[in-house]
Order: C-alpha cells, then structure tokens, then sequence
C-alpha cells in the first residue's frame, strides 16, 4: 500500500525549484571539504601535498601509521612524561563516552521521574529550578569548575567526568516529567497491587514505557561526547580521548598532513555509523518536538 | 551421580527459602499479604524519593552552587608564588582596564559579537527558508534533510581539519590551476581573508542542524489555517510572512535569546582551527580556553573569575532586554502585535 502524505498538501511552486537548486549546492558544498578527508587519509603524503584534488597514489599506510606513530604526550602520575597511543586513547574515547552519556541522559530520567511521581514542594522547586536555570546566561566559570574538580580528587578521571555529567539541568528532565506525568496512575497503582516496590516499578514498568526516548538521548548525547574536546581539554589533559588527541595532533614531531585525515577520519567513522544507523529515529524524533519516545 | 546432585541442590534451596520465610516472618513479624500501613507506605515512599534524589541533587549542590560560589569568591583573591591568597579587588580593577585598553581582549570581545551577530543575521533567515521548504515536504525534501543534518553529527575537529586543508591547501592550488598564479596565499594565513573565511565557515555550518527544529515548529501548525490563507489567495510568500512566521515566533524567541546567552561563551570553533594547524582570529571563547589550559595558569584563575562575573552582567543585560523586546513586539500576542492583525 502506498504510504500516505501527511501535513499541507499545495502545488509546488515555481519558487520551490530555486529554493532545491539552492539546497543541492549547499548539500554539495557542505560535504565537498570531507571528500578531502577521505581522499587525504587513503594517499600517499608526497602526492597529496604536491596536490590535495588529486584521486591518485593511495594507500593505507597511514592508517597503519595511527596505530604505532598517533600519540598524546601526557604527564605520568609519577610526574614522568609519558605518552597515550591510537589503542589507549580509543579506550579512554569509549570510556568516557558511553558513560557520560549514560550520565547525561540517566539523570534526567530519574529526577523526571521523582519529580512527577511524588509532586511534593520540592519536586516542584526542583522543576522550577531547572527552567530559571536554563534562562540563566553564566559565562567564564571554567576556572572554577576546574578547581573544583581538582579539590574533589576528579580531575584526570574518567569516573569523574561521569559525576560532573550526571546532571539535571536541561530539557530533557522537563521532557521525561511531563511524560511521566503524562502517564495514567493506574500503572502504579496495579504494578502495587501485585506486590511491586517503588524500584521495580521504576525499572520494570515505567522506564521501558520511555526507553525510546532515553536511547535517543543516550545516542546523541553519545555522539556528542564522541566529539568533545573541551571536557577532555579543561578536566583531563593527562587522561586523552581520541577527539583531542587529533586537536594536538599538529604539535607532534613528524607529523603529516595524511596521517592526521586518516585519524579525523577515523574519529568520525563512529557517529556517521551510528547516524546512518539510526538516521531517520534520529531526524525524526528531532523534528516531532525535539525529542520524544 | 547427577541425580544424587540434583536432590541435594533442590533440598538446600528449600531448605535457605524456608530459612528466609521463618527469618522474615521473625524480624518483621507481620502478614506478608496484610496491606501496608500508610505511614509505613509513605516511609516507603520517602526513601525511595531520597535515594533516588540524593546523588542528582549532591551533584547540583557541588557542581553548579559549589562552582558558581568559588567563582564568586575567586574572583576576590589574589594568589600569590606558593598559592597563598589574599582577598582584594584588583582583579576587577585588571578586568575593567584590559576591557579598555588590552587589545586582544577588545578583539576577542568584538570578534564574538560580530561572530554571533552575522551568524544571526544571515543564517536565521536562510534557516527559516530551508525549514518551510522542508515542512511543506517539497521534492528531495526528506534526502535533502538528512545530508542536511550530516555535519551536526560530525565531530567539529574533524569538520575544521577538513576545511583547514580545502582554505588554506587547495585554495592556492585551484588558484594555480584556474590562473596559473602561483603566489596565492591559503585563505587562513592571508590576513585580509582570514575573518570573512572563519565568519563564512561559522554561518555555512551554523545552518545543518537548526533548521530542524524550525520545520518541527512549523509542522504542529493547523493545516486548516494554511489551507484557509490558500483559499482567500495568498500565495506562498505571504503564508509564510503572515501565517508560518508568526506562529513558530516564539520558538524563534527562544532560539535568537538562547543564542544571545551563548554568545560570550562560544569560541565558534577558532580553538579547533588555531589547533589544527590553520590562523584564528580571538573569540572570548577561544580566550578563556587558551588562557585557562596553559601551563601555571592557575594563579591567573582569580582574573578569568573576574571577567567571567563581569561578562555573566553584561550578558544577562543584553538577553533580558531582548527577551522583553520580543515580548513586547510578538506578532503572535494579539495585544501586542500588529502584522497578525494586519492579514
């Protein structure tokens, strides 16, 4: 059967074509500078400076390079220098990654979910609390917060990271408590007349009924934090991920142009995968109001 | 054997739930099956509610009223060599004198307002445009969303190290190739292109992502009211004047306020270019940035305290006057708005 075209139905207009062509070429520009990427990081460093438009000479030698010559110089904890290479930092990418997005897009859920359920004064003030907030335009306290972080024994830590994004203030909290608020009371009050406890409800009932909305938070809160650098730059600079290493990348001795492609390429392989993977739930959920399940 | 095994398994397990069942019945000594008391119930519920609370709410206290409370009083101190302080108010003293007469201060300062202004200026309107043709689902519309939408999900590094390389490598070389001129400089190093190519970088890829959320808004509009301006004859440029614009206002409200908060605090990607290899030019970002993570810039912490608490007032002014600006002049309010009325 034919899928069915929702929203206005009207007659393209002769503006429309323009507005297309605009968009081809934008589409067209906007990922011109990437096929250089590509290109740069399968070619041979002698041929792509003598000429970067070039599809000639490739190779895969620079990838094989990551492995053994992509470093980050770090001091040791013994005060020694020392040095994180393609494996460690791959490591250190995921570990922060998948848990500071697990932070990220759990916190919210939680507090969501308290705030909605026991709607006392101070889950009321809490909820306030994060629309003033949000409001609220705080510039240049990342001296403090590096301070901070140091005094609390977090600073270098990827555990630590994982405190400092287990938090509440954003949309997302404002979104899971009007779905859970949202939600018929006759949930809790069955899941209790089984038997149920506040915990396996909140595990066994109410968190699968928003699960689509947390995985989509976790995903691009995932990618985000893939391709941070400022977190790893201000709070972990002897702890690297992979994104800053190919920030500092310049500052290697023997460095080459082709070899740092081939890294930036690597870097993003991840997020497109997760992107094509999951494209449509992606821009879809985006666009039906932000994020929802 | 197996057999034997197995019996003897099945006899301890009986044996540990009749052990907890006798424990259970004796340490709480009440009917598993009697409903609770309320006040039990709402202990119950009490620590369920503090458990789950405890570590966001522990998080908040150090990390935003922690933080923002250090910041206060760091920007009153004054560390000496071995880290002692003092408390004093040079460092307000220092942040209004650079403000008047530090030269990378001012242009970092007017770099990021012209940045954010620009950006603003030429990207909302196109964004706008690329929403409506999106949410009237014209051709391509859906594959065009998604390439759209690409460089929203790549890692801003990788996304500067490619144009890095297209400005200031493959400029000179199409220049050579189209001109046989073979003194070009990169668009990065050539100081009187490197401003206009880094506000161009910002407003070409400041578009993918946004206009989402502009055609997401624009979708929860009646259809009934488009087809009702259709029907009296408007055409399409007037229902996006008189009808799609005024009702999605207030996102564009929030988005033009939302940005205006971040406009100190973005570096609009100049850390990432002056990193990669290519020239930046100074935001108040890329400042902060560069400042806070050198090495022994901790004595100087108390300083970017001071100038973060004066931008936070100079910020906070500028958004709330907007903000009431474009309350006071929403076309969508009808007691305060004029062009709605004029349809």
């Amino acid at each position: 059967m034919k899928k069915q075209r929702t929203g206005p139905r009207i007659k393209e207009p002769k503006g429309a074509k323009v507005i297309m062509v605009f968009l081809v070429i934008y589409a067209v520009c906007l990922i011109f500078p990437y096929t250089i990427a590509v290109n740069g990081a399968f070619r041979d460093w002698g041929s792509f400076v003598d000429n970067i438009f070039a599809w000639k000479d490739f190779t895969l030698e620079n990838f094989k390079k990551i492995f053994t010559e992509f470093n980050y110089p770090v001091t040791m904890d013994n005060g020694m220098p020392g040095k994180f290479y393609f494996v460690g930092l791959l490591i250190n990418s995921v570990l922060f990654s998948v848990g500071c997005a697990f932070a990220s897009s759990t916190c919210p859920l939680i507090v969501g979910y308290c705030t909605a359920r026991f709607p006392n004064a101070f889950s009321r003030f809490v909820i306030n609390l994060v629309y003033v907030l949000m409001a609220l335009p705080i510039v240049g306290t990342i001296a403090s917060e590096i301070q901070m972080t140091q005094n609390l024994g977090i600073y270098n830590t990827i555990p630590g990271m994982w405190f400092l994004k287990f938090n509440f203030l954003g949309m997302y909290t404002l979104i899971y408590h009007a779905n859970f608020k949202s939600m018929a009371k006759e949930y809790f009050e069955a899941a209790y007349m089984d038997g149920a406890g506040h915990f396996t409800i909140f595990t066994k009932i109410m968190v699968p009924m928003v699960s689509k909305t947390w995985t989509l938070a976790f995903l691009l809160s995932f990618i985000g934090f893939w391709s941070d650098y400022g977190t790893p730059l201000y709070f972990m600079p002897d702890n690297p991920t992979l994104s800053l290493a190919l920030l500092n990348f310049n500052k290697l001795p023997g460095s080459i142009e082709t070899m740092q492609l081939a890294a930036a390429l690597l870097l993003a392989i991840p997020s497109l995968t997760l992107f094509v993977l999951f494209r449509k739930k992606i821009v879809g959920n985006i666009q039906t109001g932000g994020i929802k399940g | 054997m197996r057999e034997l095994l197995s019996r003897l398994w099945e006899g301890l397990c009986d044996f540990l739930y009749d052990t907890k069942c006798a424990l259970y019945h004796k340490i709480v000594k009440k009917d598993p099956n009697k409903p609770l008391r309320m006040e039990t119930q709402r202990r119950k519920d009490m620590v369920f509610y503090m458990c789950f609370m405890a570590i966001p709410v522990i998080q908040f206290c150090i990390m935003w009223i922690g933080v923002n409370f250090n910041n206060i009083l760091l920007a009153f101190k004054e560390y000496d060599a071995d880290m002692n302080y003092t408390w004093t108010l040079n460092n307000f003293k220092d942040v209004f004198e650079n403000l008047q007469t530090d030269k990378e201060v001012q242009l970092s300062l007017q770099n990021s307002v012209l940045f954010h202004l620009l950006t603003t200026v030429i990207s909302l309107p196109t964004s706008l445009f690329i929403s409506f043709y999106f949410y009237k689902k014209w051709k391509w519309a859906d594959q065009l969303k998604l390439i759209l939408f690409l460089p929203a999900m790549i890692s801003s590094v990788v996304t500067v190290t490619c144009f890095y390389y297209l400005a200031d490598r493959g400029w000179p070389m199409l220049i050579e190739l189209l001109t046989g001129k073979t003194d070009e400089l990169g668009l990065l190093v050539n100081n009187n292109t490197r401003l206009p190519v880094l506000i161009g970088y910002n407003v070409f890829y400041s578009l993918a992502g946004s206009f989402l959320f502009y055609s997401s808004a624009m979708s929860g509009i009646d259809s009934a009211i488009s087809e009702a301006a259709q029907l009296d004859g408007a055409n399409i440029l007037q229902e996006f004047w008189y009808i799609t614009l005024p009702m999605i206002f207030p996102l564009l409200t929030t988005f033009i306020v939302g940005g205006l908060a971040g406009m100190m605090i973005g570096d609009h990607g100049m850390y990432a270019f002056s990193q990669t290899g290519g020239n930046a030019v100074p935001t108040m970002g890329y400042y902060f940035t560069l400042y806070v993570t050198q090495d022994g810039a901790e004595r100087r912490y108390p300083y970017f305290s001071a100038l973060g608490l004066v931008l936070t007032v100079m910020t906070c002014v500028i958004v709330f006057s907007v903000r009431a600006l474009l309350r006071r002049y929403d076309p969508f309010n009808e007691n305060t708005g004029d062009r709605r009325r004029g349809i």
